[in-house]
């Protein structure tokens, strides 16, 4: 059965690209454009991994973070952070909540290869 | 008092204004420079065998070639917000210089590919060398100083990464063959948007925000950054503290 992957991501077009190429890549693909969307997606559609940007609309990707790794408790699947908030303030603020399977990438620095490369590390 | 009060919270706001204005431009510029990149790079990549004219390819590459150029602007531009703020994360661990160097050449292999420029290092295969620094902004530095160059290297050549022990402190030296710098300029290669009239005059472009990052860098991390150059070809020093325990039998002098 093919792995589904939750991509909470507002840009259009980054949403687009990720969902085609990762569709070539083999996985089921469920989207969501804001974070409430997200939330609920994340409930009804037990991803494998979720894709996750950080300015989100009506919820932003800091509140998903912080309900999903409450605690810092690792249940639930693996969360890849996709951002291009790379200074301190923000990269503290993230780090408190991820956990050992988690990954952060910055979305300007990161090759589509390599997301794919950290997707399919982060399932094994 | 009262106006030393004021001057501080003006000073303060100033400061939060320029975080606020560097984490703006930070997410608001790159978000759709990364859509483009991405974009630009499953078009070029064409996994699914579309047919696309040698014209159409030529002119993706160059697509995604300026946006590099413009991705690595809004870079420099935020780095030096940073560092001018004081704001650059900077943690100092023992580091690895060799393999600090090499994932800095594999990053621009292809640009160095390009231009018709091998890079050879001297030590990357030889063991560990250990120095005391922030890693990340060490591979900038680093990064910088071979796309330098390279850039100005000016067609078929070597550059050469080497590193020289001096007491405590470790010297990394890039040595180019390129097309040096005019003696009476070198003391303003490190001011901010300032380009050597050489540099200008070639085709290769920069932003001129390159060495004054390095520089700032270098000094956040207890180091310094010197550069010699003659007619033909430059050579850029970089000094860093040594690790304590460092592996003396594994460093190439």
């Amino acid at each position: 059965m093919k792995k589904k992957i939750l991509i909470i991501e507002d840009e259009q077009s980054l949403q687009t690209v990720l969902r085609d190429r990762l569709e070539d890549e083999g996985f089921d693909i469920a989207v969501a454009l804001d974070g409430v969307e997200g939330m609920r997606k994340v409930k009804e559609q037990k991803p494998a991994v979720i894709i996750l940007d950080m300015i989100l609309p009506r919820k932003d990707g800091f509140t998903i973070l912080e309900t999903l790794r409450r605690k810092k408790i690792p249940d639930g699947p693996p969360i890849l952070v996709l951002t291009n908030l790379a200074d301190e303030t923000n990269t503290q603020r993230m780090r408190a909540s991820l956990v050992d399977k988690d990954r952060v990438l910055i979305k300007s620095a990161t090759s589509m290869n390599s997301v794919v490369a950290a997707l399919r590390a982060m399932m094994v | 008092m009262i106006i030393k009060k004021k001057t501080a919270s003006s000073k303060s706001r100033q400061d939060k204004l320029q975080s606020m204005f560097v984490s703006i431009v930070s997410h608001q510029l790159r978000t759709p420079l990364s859509a483009v990149k991405w974009l630009l790079e499953e078009l070029i990549d064409n996994r699914r065998g579309e047919p696309v004219s040698d014209f159409q390819q030529r002119y993706l590459e160059q697509a995604y070639e300026s946006n590099e150029r413009m991705i690595s602007l809004v870079d420099d531009l935020l780095n030096v917000a940073r560092l001018d703020a004081g704001k650059m994360r900077n943690t100092i661990l023992d580091c690895d210089l060799s393999s600090i160097v090499q994932s800095a050449i594999v990053e621009i292999k292809m640009f160095a590919h390009a231009h018709n420029v091998t890079l050879r290092c001297t030590f990357c295969n030889q063991g560990q060398v250990l120095v005391r620094c922030d890693g990340d902004n060490i591979r900038l530095v680093v990064q910088n100083l071979l796309s330098n160059a390279v850039k100005y290297s000016g067609g078929k050549s070597v550059v050469i990464i080497d590193v020289a022990q001096k007491g405590k402190r470790t010297i990394i030296g890039v040595h180019d063959q390129g097309i040096g710098i005019p003696m009476i300029e070198r003391r303003r290669l490190f001011q901010p948007f300032f380009r050597a009239s050489n540099a200008q005059a070639s085709r290769a472009e920069g932003s001129g925000l390159g060495l004054y990052i390095a520089k700032k860098i270098a000094t956040l991390n207890k180091g310094k950054l010197w550069i010699q150059s003659h007619k033909k070809g430059t050579s850029v020093f970089f000094e860093l503290p040594a690790a304590v325990e460092r592996k003396r039998r594994d460093l190439v002098i």
